[in-house]
């Protein structure tokens, strides 16, 4: 058995360690100062540019809600409804300057559109655009809700700040809340909800379609035939605050409607 | 074959004809023979060049592995192919040896074997290769580099699990939300493309393959890109105020731009800054880890605390002026709890390589590149898609965060190295705690500020809740003094990395950086003072 001296052991030829880098003397000119830097710039423009293209082009690949009104169909209410004559008068639906301020504390049940209760506005059709006053300009939480009642079915249509929303027909207690990146969650911005329906238009037959902002966020099977009116009103409560709502403008055409009315 | 020369004090290459080791200041002058910043060992290797029987200029390793012969464990007798016999029988003694009769009996007739091991042997052929023993420190790092391949693994298998979860809600119908698709994507995307390279340059460090310095294009890049893309989104954010928004996946690459663009302008100043200190594996991996790990641990170590914390009484669920115990729990969680729990965490992937790093620099650089990871996952994945349609908002005001998360880690790990690496320098205890104590500091005044605006007087908390308009775009007056912040910690990066570079931009040449420490290793010198570092 052959033992190996210590001193052989240590004097074993270590191989070198690979260099760490220190910093250069000078740093090199221009952007790219490698191969690996060029590869990388040039990857990082081209994203850019591509990822540009793509939200720019991204509006083209939703529905938005339409400006053109089918022929025929007529707007019946195009104001800030201020005016007292075309709101029940109830508690928690305060008529202000600014629009129609809907409390769901006060009121759960919302505030009844007039002109819809004394006319069928909405069973041939119609399309209803209501903008918001920015959740900022609120002291509740704004959390407004549209409601098309009375007709064979009755739809919801609820949406909160945060961007959450639901389209219940009906019943809402088993809805689950969906969330739409259309909704303006910042607090400074209005936000517009739109509504549309349109029985039998297509194969698909009678459906309520809903727009946040303008984009199709929701279309559902509906059928509202009868004599439905619109509601307009807020939750009671979220997160522990009261909702409020805020209509600031509204905008109806109907297929049915002979009405035209417009305010400030 | 041997083309580059290595200090063979410290092993760092050395360029030119220098005389002196750029790294550990050994002179590495045939005249007076090596004099490394500290004395060596005395079993020191004494390398020679390639040639048999020529030794090498002292202090220089010819590169690579252009050793002398070596002949390990030699019996008794004589090397079948050595050519001039001279430890036989007969033999012509090497110069300094005496005449040593080997093959002769010795001593009643039995001889006692004796083995010639480095640099005594014969300076000629050899027969028995060896393999070299490895470097100080490379079973440390090959270690490192198993880790590395684990944790890639592991990040790959998760960020399936998430791709698998989004397929899921996908399904569902559910994934058309920003903050939905950002907790989904960004793991996702962070966890493949993290754990590949983490795969790759473990791998690579395995192999001991060497890494290039890293080198990113210049900042002025970054910059100008974040600014076409924040641009671009304003603009677009106006465009679809009247025509309606798109489908946020269409928006989520420009989403993680506008985080990823900042982090990496600020990534690139320091680097070029610093004049690029690293290798590309220390830092990619560092980033990485910042991008996948930090976080996660960051988050587990939050919540504990977070519960904790919730257990002490409190009526109020916000902040309230009347609440006292509520205010103190929130600023303990927020601009204590968070802030040590996170830059702990960040600079671990730099820890884990600190004893690989020989300067200062690298050690900030690498540390730095952890927060801008961790930065670009938090981003991301938590603030800018909690705007949803308003996204933009967000990503302007967090286009600074990457400076306090990457100041924050660069302090900690300068910090490590002062600990870990800085045996010599004077009050290193001190510099190591002062440099971790300011990224704390930092990083809780910031976050307090952000809860004390909230408890400011009237009408100045009025006046901070009003807002401007860039077009119709509206940003919160409140946001202007974390600007403002973000521009202290800007001011601040540029002295601190001006201090750091200091030595390295003096007349009196390059400063002498502790070498590596490791322990058995006959290239280890004692770290040599950090002339004219950070102070």
């Amino acid at each position: 058995m052959i033992s190996m001296p210590p001193s052989v052991e240590r004097t074993t030829p270590v191989r070198p360690i690979p260099a760490e880098e220190i910093p250069l003397a000078k740093n090199s000119r221009g952007f790219f100062p490698s191969r690996f830097a060029t590869i990388f710039g040039v990857v990082t423009i081209a994203a850019t540019v591509i990822a540009l293209i793509l939200a720019a082009g991204g509006p083209l690949l939703v529905n938005h809600v339409s400006s053109d009104v089918p022929a025929g169909w007529t707007s019946v209410y195009d104001a800030t409804p201020n005016d007292p004559a075309s709101w029940r008068a109830q508690e928690g639906c305060n008529i202000t300057a600014q629009g129609l301020d809907a409390r769901g504390d006060q009121n759960q049940d919302g505030c009844g559109f007039v002109p819809s209760q004394e006319n069928d506005l909405l069973s041939q059709g119609f399309i209803l655009k209501a903008t918001l006053a920015p959740d900022g300009s609120l002291k509740g939480y704004q959390a407004p809700f549209i409601a098309i009642k009375g007709g064979s079915d009755e739809v919801y249509v609820v949406f909160e700040q945060s961007g959450a929303y639901t389209v219940c027909i009906n019943d809402c207690l088993r809805n689950t809340l969906n969330f739409t990146s259309a909704w303006h969650t910042d607090g400074f911005t209005t936000n517009s909800i739109a509504v549309e329906y349109r029985p039998g238009s297509d194969a698909q037959g009678s459906r309520i379609v809903v727009y946040a902002n303008g984009q199709q966020i929701e279309a559902v099977a509906a059928d509202i035939s009868g004599n439905p009116t619109l509601v307009f009103g807020a939750l009671r409560e979220v997160d522990g605050i009261y909702g409020e709502a805020l209509f600031t403008h509204l905008t109806l055409y109907s297929a049915s409607g002979s009405s035209s009315s417009s305010g400030s | 074959m041997a083309d580059r020369i290595f200090c063979r004090n410290c092993g760092s290459p050395v360029e030119g004809s220098g005389t002196q080791c750029r790294v550990c200041g050994a002179v590495l002058s045939s005249s007076g023979g090596p004099t490394p910043a500290a004395p060596l060992p005395e079993a020191q290797p004494q390398p020679t060049s390639g040639n048999p029987g020529q030794p090498a200029a002292p202090g220089i390793y010819p590169y690579p592995y252009a050793y002398p012969p070596y002949y390990g464990v030699y019996p008794y007798g004589q090397s079948p192919a050595a050519p001039p016999n001279t430890q036989g029988a007969g033999a012509v003694p090497a110069p300094g040896y005496p005449a040593y009769p080997q093959g002769a009996p010795l001593g009643g007739g039995s001889y006692t074997p004796y083995y010639y091991g480095y640099p005594y042997a014969y300076p000629w052929a050899y027969t028995i290769p060896v393999k070299p023993r490895p470097a100080p420190g490379e079973t440390y790092a090959k270690v490192v580099s198993g880790i590395v391949i684990g944790a890639g693994v592991l990040s790959i298998l998760c960020a399936l699990l998430v791709i698998g979860l989004s397929a899921l809600i996908a399904a569902a119908g559910q994934f058309d939300n920003l903050p939905v698709q950002d907790l989904l994507l960004v793991p996702a995307l962070t966890g493949t493309i993290g754990g590949g390279m983490a795969i790759y340059y473990g791998i690579r460090g395995i192999m001991r393959r060497p890494s290039p310095r890293f080198r990113l294009p210049h900042p002025l890049l970054f910059v100008g890109l974040t600014a076409v893309v924040l641009v671009g989104e304003i603009v677009l954010w106006h465009l679809e105020l009247g025509s309606g928004p798109g489908p946020s996946i269409t928006d989520v690459p420009l989403v993680l731009l506008s985080g990823v663009l900042p982090a990496l302008a600020i990534l690139s100043f320091t680097s070029w800054r610093l004049r690029m200190p690293a290798t590309r594996r220390h830092v990619v991996m560092s980033l990485l880890y910042g991008l996948t790990l930090g976080p996660l641990l960051a988050l587990i170590l939050e919540i504990i605390v977070s519960i904790i914390l919730r257990l002490l009484p409190s009526g109020a669920s916000s902040l309230s002026a009347s609440d006292p115990v509520n205010v103190i729990r929130l600023l303990l969680e927020i601009s204590v709890a968070a802030p040590i729990i996170e830059e702990g965490v960040k600079p671990l992937g730099a820890l884990l390589i600190m004893p690989r790093l020989r300067t200062p620099v690298s050690a900030f650089l690498v540390g730095l590149a952890g927060g801008i990871g961790f930065d670009m996952f938090e981003t991301t994945f938590t603030y800018i898609g909690s705007g949803q349609a308003d996204w933009i908002q967000v990503a302007l005001v967090r286009v600074g965060a990457g400076l306090l998360h990457g100041l924050g880690a660069g302090m900690v790990a300068l910090g490590w190295y002062y600990f870990i690496n800085g045996k010599g320098v004077s009050r290193r205890w001190l510099k190591g705690i002062g440099c971790m104590a300011y990224a704390v500091a930092q990083h809780g005044i910031f976050n307090a500020s952000s809860v004390l605006v909230d408890g400011l007087p009237e009408p100045l908390h009025g006046w901070l809740n009003q807002v401007f308009y860039v077009g119709k775009l509206p940003i919160a007056v409140i946001e202007l003094p974390f600007f403002g912040l973000d521009l202290l910690i800007l001011v601040m990066l540029i002295f601190i990395t001006g201090r750091l570079m200091r030595p390295w931009n003096g007349a009196s040449g390059p400063p002498v950086p502790a070498a590596i420490p490791a322990a058995n290793s006959p290239t280890t010198a004692e770290p040599a003072p950090l002339g004219g570092t950070v102070r």
